[in-house]
């Protein structure tokens, strides 16, 4: 009897031990998106540790092997691949599971540049990220609608689908100053910037003389583009009068407009204007009155 | 023969103790004998100015009586925070250019220690004889003073608001502005190689530039770098050309295989004002016989400038910028007051020159 007691008590420790040298397994879903929260099922017995190793998460707890353990979203934020690691005692088993970006939740719009010049042809480009709601690239293709309005007018382009995330357009200027404001969407997402459009270079840059005294004032005429837009306030115009004490400069900027500025008058002068490489008429003065 | 002795050491003494009083009081500028010639006199008044010691300079006068206070001492001193406020008399170097038994002219060129690098300033002095004593007779001037009135500005400036550096990416950031270097030049001078040209802002709001250029030697290697410094006009507004210069001491022409450019901008808060007007200008040869460009400068705003400082370009008959010369001006530019400046061009580069082009820049104390 007593024979017969410690051959069982033998045999339920060899079939513990049996027990406990199984290794654990892991069985993680097929299809893992970023931030969902997953189930992974185990195998095995025992108490062992579980480790999650992933690009932007690490984790470690214990567990009874054969249970299923649960991931939270925020373990999988990232996307990536992750490696999952079971350890019981000096055995352990390891498997990985690629987790794929989500869908887009956020747009990131690059518009480029933030000033351009009226009537300039492709000169506006405009860049869209589609990230999912962790900032990881959105790598399923997208529908972005891109979008420009200014005072008169607005125009949108039909979808265009990211690819790799990214989609982009190219405007051109319009012919009128003024802000133009770019937008990307994506069903109710919406990203918008603004771009200063400014004139040209100046057009038919002309000026004109008075006499005042000992002096004469020199004032340009409304300073435009060809398209008729003003050009910038504080944008330099060059007077130039040359007689017979020498050259006299003065570098005015455009104050609401028009270029102003005043010289003294001893006799017959030349007078010119010039805005960057645009010249203006040139007046010939007589002697003072 | 015991009392000889000592009565010659005595003597000794005193008369040592005596040379020894009068040399340090003529090194303190105390008169005390007469200015026996023009040169003594002008000395003597130059020592009172490098002492500041202003009173003592004005009773050193011939017309003393005659010239105010306030505007000897603008004169020499300087004033509204101009760059002769900053500056002390360093040295002088006289030359006596005319001279009779009654009266002399002196050139008298001072040598001014300032806040940028030494400024000369020549000046002709009348010096006439007063008994057995020589005194310097100073041309009598005024403080200049516009008339009273109220000067209306059309104040224009642009502010620059930064997200700062918690801004997200991606999000909008303002671009730096357009600038374009339009032309290079290097040319040789005797001890030196110097980098020239101009760049000009192709945007609509002001830039923030400074130039730099890298020497690249013949084996493809760069091995010297310098920037413009003070020699461009760092503030740009929409359209407006600088001139540029960068000197590269002990070089030569043939160690250079290639020059590389680089123009750094950013967006910087500005303003259009105040506009300063570059009139008369000339080429012409000052009192020392060098070649100057020379004009004056008119502050057209009524904001008064402390400190002016001219850039001005040179072309050939091609167009070509064959030089950049600048200088500062030592006085501060009241409104409306024309004030004269020359810039030093060497002659073989006068000859040379067949247009020019002069900017002016302009420091303001805040608040002045």
């Amino acid at each position: 009897m007593r024979i017969l007691h410690c051959a069982f008590l033998l045999g339920l420790g060899f079939v513990a031990m049996s027990q406990a040298e199984t290794p654990p397994g892991l069985h993680p879903p097929a299809n893992v998106s970023a931030g969902d929260a997953i189930a992974v099922s185990s195998s095995g017995t025992g108490s062992a540790t579980f480790y999650l190793i992933g690009p932007g998460h690490v984790a470690k707890r214990h567990f009874q092997a054969g249970e299923t353990i649960q991931i939270s979203s925020g373990e999988i934020a990232t996307a990536g691949t992750y490696q999952a690691i079971t350890c019981n005692g000096q055995e352990c088993a390891s498997t990985s599971f690629y987790v794929t970006p989500n869908r887009g939740a956020e747009l990131v719009l690059l518009v480029h540049p933030s000033r351009v010049a009226v009537g300039e042809p492709n000169a506006i480009s405009a860049v869209t990220v589609v990230v999912d709601r962790f900032q990881n690239l959105a790598l399923q293709p997208e529908g972005v609608t891109f979008r420009a309005i200014t005072k008169e007018s607005a125009v949108s382009s039909p979808p265009q689908m990211t690819r790799n995330g990214v989609v982009w357009t190219r405007l051109n200027s319009g012919p009128k100053d003024g802000t133009v404001e770019i937008s990307a969407s994506l069903g109710q997402l919406s990203e918008r910037r603004v771009v200063q459009q400014v004139a040209a270079e100046p057009c038919h840059l002309q000026v004109s003389a008075e006499h005042k005294g000992d002096r004469v004032v020199l004032q340009t005429e409304l300073v435009r583009d060809c398209g008729g837009n003003l050009v910038p306030d504080g944008t330099i115009v060059t007077f130039t009068k040359l007689d017979k004490l020498g050259r006299s400069t003065v570098d005015a900027p455009i104050k609401k407009g028009v270029a102003r500025t005043e010289m003294g008058f001893g006799g017959p002068a030349t007078i010119s204007v010039a805005c960057g490489v645009v010249v203006g008429n040139d007046i010939h003065m007589g002697g003072p009155r | 023969m015991k009392y000889r002795l000592a009565l010659g050491l005595l003597l000794a003494t005193l008369l040592l103790v005596a040379i020894g009083w009068l040399q340090s009081a003529k090194a303190a500028g105390v008169i005390l004998y007469a200015q026996k010639t023009p040169e003594e006199a002008v000395q003597s008044l130059l020592r009172s100015v490098r002492e500041r010691n202003w009173p003592k300079a004005q009773a050193q006068l011939a017309n003393a009586n005659q010239v105010d206070a306030s505007a000897f001492i603008y004169d020499l001193a300087g004033g509204d925070g101009s760059l002769r406020t900053y500056s002390t008399l360093e040295d002088s170097e006289l030359s006596v250019l005319h001279q009779n038994a009654g009266e002399a002219l002196v050139r008298v060129k001072l040598n001014w220690s300032t806040a940028v690098g030494s400024i000369s300033d020549t000046r002709d002095l009348q010096v006439v004889r007063n008994g057995t004593d020589w005194k310097v007779f100073w041309p009598v001037s005024q403080v200049p003073k516009l008339p009273a009135q109220v000067m209306s500005v059309n104040y224009l400036r642009w502010d620059v608001v930064n997200r700062g550096p918690e801004g997200e990416w991606g999000t909008a950031s303002i671009d730096p502005p357009k600038v374009r270097i339009i032309s290079m030049n290097a040319v040789e001078r005797p001890d030196s190689v110097i980098v020239i040209g101009e760049l000009v802002n192709e945007d609509t709001i002001p830039a923030y530039v400074n130039v730099n250029a890298a020497l690249i030697g013949a084996n493809g290697l760069e091995f010297r770098e310098e920037g413009s410094f003070d020699k461009v006009s760092h503030i740009l507004l929409p359209s407006q050309v600088t001139p540029y210069r960068i000197d590269f001491p002990q070089l030569r022409l043939n160690q250079l295989k290639q020059v590389r450019m680089d123009a750094k901008v950013a967006v910087v808060p500005a303003s259009a004002d105040p506009v300063i007007g570059v009139m008369n200008q000339r080429l012409e040869t000052d009192a020392l016989g060098k070649k100057v460009l020379a004009g004056e400068l008119v502050n057209q705003s009524g904001q008064t400038v402390n400190i002016a400082h001219v850039l001005a370009t040179c072309y050939d008959d091609n167009g070509k910028v064959v030089w950049v010369s600048d200088g500062y001006v030592d006085r501060a530019l009241l409104p409306m007051t024309p004030q004269p400046f020359a810039v030093d061009l060497p002659a073989d580069v006068a000859a040379r020159v067949q247009r020019f082009r002069v900017m002016a820049n302009q420091y303001t104390r805040v608040g002045s």
